[in-house]
Order: structure tokens, then C-alpha cells, then sequence
């Protein structure tokens, strides 16, 4: 694949009584840690025929539906010939890489994602203590980078690379990120969520990272719509169409806002098998119980190909 | 010409390449290492920085057989260290994917053969890397590999045949393993031990220089391997003798299982000779500290060398580290320079530059009015001021808030101080035991970064045998230089050593969320230990100066906290020693030491001194608490209803 051929159509609302969703076959979960997931989960169940739980085990490589190992292949036969709504908030990137695979393999020509942003997270809402500040603190914890089977990398000498990193509040996923052996790499790059979801919270997210990116010499900053799939997905083939060459991997680091990483899923899954490499990075994080509370708005995102 | 203010920049292995000849300072242990004559195998034990990986680099084909090495004894290519890095990210796809472990134990072992088949080819480039040595051994392009056919008949029989095959079935195992769902093409397992020992054997039958060599694997990173992926190395360093043998390098705990695939296991002293880095450094570390300082400014500007008392030839070879070592007037003169380049202020000068701060003698006023308020004393707060004795004056500013002395007494031993006649000062050691603790306290509460942090022992010790530590405090000294410095007459001020400890020290804080699976819970630990340190250190009385580390004084140490601490130790962000005075009937007899590169950060002691007993249930939620329950254990831990702003006379028994 050489150019961008998914299409995007989005929906925000200001609460689900005002989405009015229409009705699916199948809605693929994750487990709900706050508010948004909680609500997203109960709401979006009464509109669809069949609720799926998904969770991947990234130490094992394995993919559990409803409670069960599975391979791709059963992923496939549940989503054929169905209409399928895939709810990214409380999903992480291998189970959304997975549906949208399997969607692919049983031949559907579109899915639906929805994504609830937060109205706080509860990092910046926590008292400060007397000793310790809520800010120093993080969202998620227990991260590990892990390859996915389908888009594994495996680093050599002579191996030329760029990297693309999306990035939000965390500054540690991005330490950790280059704590693993050997990730000396010069073409790298940051993609920060601009316009936030809400105005000011960029600044957090670039002064957290400002040190960083300057230490481990970034070649550029770029930004993107946080809440937007589509303008996300359009950044990484910006850049992509820009470095294209079949001896350089551009390895995408996910690590940024759930749209961002619905993005990243969808360019991996598309440029796959492609002349110009591609590679996924990625932490697979624990989502912390109670992160965010209460939500701001409801995203749906058609996405076709 | 090089701007020397970045000689310190680069203090990553990682940085350095493959090959390390150049720039590798031979540690003064290293003839003690006997690694090129092992008769078992190496596992070679150290935190991060501690120099593991450049260690393990310089024994490697790209170091030893260097283009920039000029001359090649013989009896070096006896020895061929084969370097790879365990790539986490990579090696965790082998699992999984439905399918059996077993095909997964076949896929492992055909990564390490392309790997170590392509090392082994690589190490022959790396021998006969130009024409002169090409002359001198050569051979490769009549190199024949045809039994190699045996394990697969694509195999080709060339020097570049075979090499193009490995690194082609290598890419064909990423395709396959990116592929599984599909059916992608599965290469020809090669099996790891048995291909290279062939492929070997082959090369030794064919090159007469290699016929005695000894292949020596070094597997860094060993601890990033899953548990079977280790069980393997386990049974090849079990069963591993020349001409092929496997050494691994890991952070400490970072062995997670001792078995191996079979039912045997691999113990130390039997299968494995350890080798603790951080042991090592234990003696001299200062005197290669200061050798690396001006090596590294040497390699910076060349002019340098005609200051410094070093000479990089002679800290390269290494059969001159017993002169480096034993001689010890060479040892005072580098230490020396060290120590002139980065100068630090005795525990008299502190006080006298402390007492020359107006703001510090302000916070000293307050400190011994609030002492005299509490014991209703109508004393006048000046005199116990005196510019004439600026240690023994600070330090009572912390003795009259406690219920010891009297403030008459501390007057009266005050006066005999300055008389030069016989005092508690001296007697009872008031200022050997105060007065670090107290001007600590004095400076924590502004913005200038206390004194003390200054100079090369200092940076030593803090760095706690860790090299790259110590590389960065330097470098941020060094930043702070102007850009028109004088090589010959180069020194680093006090205030700008002090600065320059807090900004390293705060970005290895930082670090610490990058630290493995659970960053974000040690970096919460050393966020909430750090802050009641730092609370103890502001306590106006210092009835317990200078505490940086703990034991665990009472509840159970459960799995997941067991787990934690291991964590903690893996990464060196707390250092386990044996506890120095048994205080509890626990089994564990164990104290922790926060990382003294921390210090800077909280302007707290870098010294052991005294430790913080700490409960079980306390040290978790320091761990993995939320901030509210974190913050309540720092508050429990330094005294209910006593905060750093607002400090009580302290009125239990002093520990003086």
C-alpha cells in the first residue's frame, strides 16, 4: 500500500441519550477502570446483540474472548458478516489490532469505534499533600514493551529505522521506552495531541516531555488532533509518504491519546506486507482503577476501506 | 578545536558503538577478572551504569580486533568474545500464537544460531579488517562450509554464502513469526549449539590462527530473556566447554529461574563463576573515577594532556594496571588533580560559608529563637551568633531545640569554644555529629543548593560505584563552565558543583520511571521516601541527623513487596546491604539504601549514617499507595501533627 485508502466519518456528543446509537451485532469490551469506561460498557451493551470481552496477554501472546484463549481465526468467524462497534476506551491497542484483522480477514468493509473522553483526569484533580503532589504521579502502571505477532521488529546493527512516537501525559512510557537495550536510534520523532481535549492540557504534556525530547535529541515535534482517528492516521502517512524506503522501518510508538492509538492500528494493519516496512512499539500499560471521572464527550468513528 | 565543556556528554555504553577500543579505561580489577583464561562460565552481576555492557564490548571481535588496534599478539586470538544483546521487544514474540512451547524453544534456538553464526563469521572480518592484516592471516574467501549442507542444503559454502543465508533465515523467522495467522513460510530451524560448534569446528580446521581459539559468548541483558528463553542459556552455560562457551551479564535478581530446559540446574561456584561488578569497584573506584575524568577530557582536546597526570595510552594497556594500582604516589597525584578540578569545602568552611550567607544566619536566628521560646529562655538570640565560631554557632542553633542542654549550658560551652578551652563541642562531638545535618537543614528551605553536595569525593560517593553516575554529575559540572575556559587552570566552583549535583541528581529521579515493568511504582517509593527524608532533614532539632536509609522494622514482607524491593535492588534505586546493627528478630537482616544520586534532589545526606525503621504495610504503600495514603506515611513517619513549615521543639531523647 503506498497511499492512504481508509475513509472516516466522525459523531461527538455531549452524552449518550443525545448520540442515540444505532444498533450493532457485536460490541467488543474491555474492562472498565472509571466513569467513562463504566458508562461506555453498560450504555453501548443496550445496542448491541452480543457484548465480546476482550483482553490480550502480552507476556503470552494471547488473545481472550469472553474469558476463553482464542487465535485470529475465531475472532474472524464471530465478526463475519456482522456489524461491528469496537469501544476503544477500555480496549488496548493488541485487542483493537485484533478486531480490526479479523474484521479485514471476514471480508466487512467497516467498523465502528467509540471513544469517551474524560472530563478530568483524577491526577490533575487530587488534592496536593502536604509532602507529595498528585502530578508526579501517573495514569497507568506495570508496562512492559512487547511485540505483537504480526508486527514484531527485531532490531540488528545494520538495521535502519525511524521512529514515531505518540505521546500524552506519561512521561515515563517514553523513558521506558528508551531504557530497553540498545533503542539508539537517530530518525526519531514526537506527535503530541493538539488541539487537547481540553485547551491547556497540551501544555502538560509538552512540559513533561520538554527535557526528555531535547535529551534524547528528537528530530521534530508534530501534532495532531487528540480525540481525531482520522487525523492522526493522516500524520503517519504524512510522514510515512516523506521517509518511505524499503531499507528503513518506521517503527510507530503509540503512547499518546486512544484515537492516536486507533490510528496507529489501523496504518499498521493497512501498510502491512507493504514494500516500505513498518513496526509496531508498544507497552501494553495497566490502566490505573479510577483514572478519570466522569465524561466530557462521546466519539463514534466510522472508519471504511 | 573540541569544546571540553562536553567531554562528559556521552556516558551511555550505548553510545559508544560496538567497538570500545578507544575510549575503554582498563578498571584496576581487570587483571584479577581472569576472563580470557575461563575454565567455566561468567555471569557477570551489576546495576545499570555500573559498566556491564562497555565491559562486555571491549572483550568482543569489534573491540579486541579493532581497526584501531595496531598491533595483535598472537596469543589474542586464542580468545574471541562474541557480544549479543537480548532485544526484549523481539525475543518476547517467541510465545504464544497458538502455538506449542515446543516449536518456540526451536524458534529461540534458531535465533541464536543466526545470531551467533553471523557473530562468528563477523569476529573473522573483524581479525582481518584491513590489508596488512589480511596479509598476516586472511583465509576467509577459501573458507568452505559444505558440511554445513547438513542442517539445511540451501546453506551456501562461501565465507559471504553462508553469511547471506543466516541473515536471510533471520528475516525469514520475523516474516514467519508477522505471518502466523496466514501460514507464512517457516524457515529451517537451525539448532543453536550444535550449528555453531560445526560452524566453528570449520572455521578452526581451515584457519590455522584460530586452531587453539576459544569462542566465548557474552549474552547481555540476560534478565530481559522469558523463563525459557533463560532455561536455555541455563543448560548451555551447564554444558558449555572451549572451544565454545556462554557468559551472561545481568542486573542483580536477574535471574529469574536457575533450571534449565532438562531437570538440572546451574549453580554458582559449580557451573558459573560470578562476577559482581559493583564488588569490584568497591576498592579504587575513586582512582579510576579520576582517571576517567581526564582521560575523557584528553580524548576531548589533546592539549589537555600537558596538564593532567594521566597518560591514555597507559590507562588502555592492560598490563599496566598493577603501576596504576600499586603506585601510590601516582595514585596522590591523580587523585590530587581530581580533587583541584573539582574542590569541596571542609566541614569548617562549610560552616564559614554558610555564616556568610545572610539568609542561612537569618534561618539560624529563628532556629535558636524558637529553641529559647520553647525553654522560656530571655536570652538574647545573638549571642549564640558568633562569627568567630560559625560551626559550633550553627550547630547550637539545633542543640537548643532540644530537651537536652540548657540554653545557659550550650552559652556556656559556646563561650568556652571560642576560649579554645575544653567543651561539649569537641567532648560530646556536637559539631562532628551536627554539623552537616544542621547546615542541610538551613540550606533545604531556599533556593540555593547546599554546599556540602561540592567536590570529587563527593561526586564519588554519590555516584556509589557507578560510572555512568558519576559521568553525569561531571557533565553537568562541566556545562557550567564559560565557553572561554582555561585548560591549564580549569576548576569548577563550589556553587556551580552544587548546582549542578541538584539538576543530575533530579533527572536520575526522573529516570527512575523509565526503571522496568513497575517504574511507576518505584519511582512513587523513591518520591515518598525521599520526601520524609527530606522532612527528617528539615527537623530543626536534628536529634537524628543525616538519615538516608531503612530497615523494616516489623509486619510481613509478602510476595508482592518482596517483589518490589528486588525490583528496587535490580534497578539501583535502593541498595540492599546487611544490616550493620541487628535491630529486629526478622529473618530478613537487611537495610536499604536509598541511591545517593538522589540526594541532590531532596538536599538531603549522601552519607550513611542513620536508618528509618519502616513497617512492612508502610514501605507497600510507598510502593503502590495512592498519594493521599503516601503522603499519610510520610506524615506518620516523621511525626503526627509536625510538618516541615511549621517544626515543634523536638522533646524526645536526643540521639547525640
Amino acid at each position: 500500500m503506498t497511499e492512504p485508502t481508509f475513509k472516516f466519518r466522525t459523531s461527538t456528543y455531549e452524552s449518550f441519550a443525545q448520540a442515540k446509537p444505532h444498533e450493532t451485532d457485536i460490541l467488543f469490551v474491555g474492562v472498565g477502570v472509571d466513569d467513562r469506561g463504566s458508562q461506555a460498557i453498560n450504555e453501548l451493551s443496550s445496542t448491541s446483540g452480543t457484548v465480546v470481552e476482550l483482553l490480550y496477554d502480552p507476556e503470552k501472546n494471547e488473545l481472550v474472548v469472553n474469558g476463553a484463549i482464542q487465535g485470529l481465526r475465531a475472532l474472524v468467524n464471530l465478526v463475519r458478516g456482522k456489524k461491528v462497534r469496537v469501544e476503544s476506551t477500555t480496549l488496548g491497542l493488541a485487542e483493537i489490532i485484533r478486531v480490526i484483522q479479523a474484521s479485514k480477514s471476514a471480508g466487512l468493509q467497516e467498523i465502528e469505534f467509540t471513544y469517551l473522553e474524560p472530563k478530568t483526569y483524577t491526577q490533575g484533580k487530587s488534592p496536593v499533600g502536604t509532602y507529595l503532589n498528585a502530578r508526579d504521579f501517573e495514569l497507568t502502571e506495570n508496562r512492559v514493551f512487547r511485540a505483537i505477532h504480526g508486527f514484531a521488529h527485531q532490531r540488528m546493527a545494520d538495521t535502519k529505522e525511524c521512529y514515531i512516537f505518540f505521546l500524552g501525559y506519561e512521561v515515563s512510557r517514553l523513558l521506558q521506552a528508551f531504557e530497553q537495550p540498545d533503542l539508539q536510534v537517530e530518525e526519531k520523532y514526537a506527535v503530541f495531541g493538539v488541539p487537547p481535549f481540553v485547551s491547556g492540557w497540551e501544555t502538560n504534556a509538552l512540559a513533561n516531555h520538554a527535557a526528555d525530547l531535547k535529551r534524547l535529541d528528537f528530530r521534530a515535534i508534530h501534532y495532531c488532533a487528540a480525540n481525531s482517528v482520522r487525523e492522526a492516521y493522516l500524520k503517519l502517512w504524512a510522514i510515512y509518504s516523506r521517509l518511505r524506503n524499503e531499507h528503513l522501518t518506521l517503527v510507530i510508538s503509540p503512547l499518546g491519546t486512544k484515537p492516536q492509538t486507533v490510528a496507529s492500528a489501523l496504518f499498521l494493519i493497512e501498510t502491512k506486507g507493504g514494500p516500505y516496512p513498518t513496526a509496531l512499539y508498544y507497552d501494553h500499560p495497566q490502566r490505573k482503577q479510577g483514572r478519570s471521572s466522569d465524561v466530557r464527550l462521546w466519539h463514534f468513528y466510522k472508519v471504511n476501506w | 578545536m573540541e569544546d571540553i565543556r562536553l567531554a562528559y556528554a556521552m556516558n551511555r555504553a550505548e553510545e559508544l558503538g560496538r567497538d570500545v577500543w578507544e575510549e575503554f579505561v582498563v578498571p584496576l580489577f581487570f587483571d584479577q577478572l581472569e576472563v580470557r583464561t575461563q575454565r567455566k562460565s561468567l555471569v557477570v552481576v551489576g546495576g545499570r551504569g555500573c559498566g556491564k555492557t562497555t565491559l562486555l564490548r571491549y572483550f568482543s571481535h569489534n573491540s579486541q580486533f579493532s581497526s584501531k588496534r595496531h598491533d595483535i599478539p598472537a596469543s589474542d586470538l586464542d580468545y574471541i568474545g562474541l557480544y549479543l544483546r537480548a532485544d526484549t521487544n523481539f525475543l518476547s514474540s517467541l510465545r504464544g500464537g497458538g502455538l506449542t512451547d515446543e516449536t518456540w524453544h526451536s524458534a529461540f534456538r534458531h535465533s541464536l544460531a543466526c545470531d551467533l553464526g553471523i557473530e562468528v563469521l563477523d569476529s573473522l572480518r573483524s581479525i582481518n579488517c584491513d590489508e596488512s592484516r589480511v596479509r598476516r592471516f586472511g583465509g576467509l574467501k577459501e573458507l568452505q562450509f559444505e558440511a554445513l549442507r547438513n542442517f539445511d542444503p540451501k546453506i551456501g559454502i562461501s565465507y559471504e554464502a553462508v553469511r547471506s543465508y543466516l541473515v536471510g533465515s533471520r528475516d525469514q523467522l520475523l516474516t514467519w513469526i508477522n505471518n502466523l495467522e496466514s501460514g507464512g513460510l517457516k524457515p529451517v530451524f537451525l539448532p543453536a549449539e550444535q550449528f555453531v560448534k560445526r560452524l566453528i569446528q570449520l572455521v578452526r580446521d581451515q584457519l590455522p590462527y584460530l586452531r587453539n581459539s576459544l569462542f566465548a559468548v557474552f549474552i547481555d541483558e540476560y534478565e530481559n530473556l522469558h523463563d525459557y528463553q533463560q532455561r536455555m542459556i541455563n543448560g548451555l552455560i551447564k554444558h558449555g566447554e572451549p572451544p565454545l562457551v556462554f557468559n551472561i551479564a545481568m542486573k542483580r535478581h536477574g535471574m529469574q529461574v536457575r533450571g534449565t530446559l532438562g531437570n538440572e540446574s546451574i549453580q554458582a561456584v559449580s557451573d558459573y563463576r560470578q562476577i559482581d561488578l559493583e564488588e569490584r569497584w568497591e576498592t579504587n573506584f575513586s582512582l579510576f573515577a579520576a582517571e576517567l575524568l581526564f582521560f575523557r577530557l584528553i580524548e576531548k582536546q589533546r592539549e589537555v594532556a600537558a596538564y593532567v597526570p594521566i597518560d591514555p595510552t597507559v590507562l588502555r594497556d592492560i598490563s599496566k594496571v598493577p603501576d596504576r594500582r600499586d603506585n601510590t604516589g601516582y595514585q596522590e597525584r591523580v587523585l590530587g588533580a581530581a580533587r583541584k578540578l573539582l574542590p569541596r569545602l571542609t566541614e569548617a568552611d562549610l560552616a564559614t560559608t554558610a555564616f556568610s550567607n545572610s539568609r542561612i544566619l537569618e534561618r539560624l536566628h529563628k532556629n535558636i529563637q524558637q529553641g529559647l521560646n520553647a525553654w522560656n529562655s530571655n536570652i538574647d538570640p545573638a549571642k549564640f551568633i558568633r562569627r568567630e565560631a560559625p560551626d559550633a554557632s550553627l550547630v547550637s542553633g539545633a542543640l537548643l531545640n532540644r530537651n537536652r542542654e540548657r540554653p545557659e549550658t550550650i552559652l556556656e560551652e559556646l563561650e568556652k569554644y571560642i576560649l579554645k578551652e575544653s567543651n561539649r563541642f569537641d567532648s560530646s562531638e556536637w559539631i562532628k555529629n551536627n554539623l552537616v545535618g544542621v547546615v542541610l537543614q538551613l540550606y533545604a528551605t531556599g533556593q540555593t543548593p547546599c554546599p556540602f553536595f561540592a567536590g570529587f569525593e563527593n561526586f564519588v560517593l554519590m555516584a556509589h560505584e557507578n560510572i555512568r553516575q558519576f559521568l553525569e554529575l561531571v557533565h553537568q559540572a562541566f556545562v557550567r563552565l564559560p565557553a572561554d575556559i582555561d585548560v591549564g587552570t580549569v576548576l569548577i566552583h563550589i556553587e556551580d558543583q552544587a548546582e549542578a549535583v541538584r539538576t543530575a541528581s533530579s533527572s536520575f529521579v526522573r529516570e527512575v520511571r523509565g526503571c522496568g515493568t513497575f517504574a511507576n511504582q518505584l519511582h512513587g517509593m523513591v518520591l515518598t521516601l525521599g520526601a520524609t527524608l527530606k522532612v527528617k532533614h528539615q527537623q530543626v532539632s536534628q536529634s537524628e541527623p543525616e538519615i538516608t536509609h531503612f530497615y523494616i522494622q516489623r509486619g510481613d514482607i509478602d510476595d508482592d513487596l518482596d517483589m518490589y524491593l528486588r525490583e528496587s535492588v535490580k534497578w539501583s534505586v535502593l541498595f540492599e546491604e546487611p544490616e550493620t546493627k541487628k535491630k529486629s528478630m526478622g529473618a530478613k537482616t537487611f537495610e536499604y539504601v536509598l541511591n545517593p544520586v538522589f540526594a541532590g534532589h531532596f538536599q538531603i545526606s549522601f552519607r550513611k549514617k542513620r536508618s528509618l525503621p519502616i513497617s512492612a504495610n508502610d514501605l507497600k504503600i510507598m510502593f503502590t499507595g495512592d498519594v493521599k495514603s503516601r503522603d499519610a506515611v510520610v506524615k506518620a513517619l516523621i511525626g503526627e501533627g509536625r510538618s516541615a513549615s511549621n517544626l515543634e521543639l523536638d522533646l524526645s531523647l536526643g540521639d547525640d
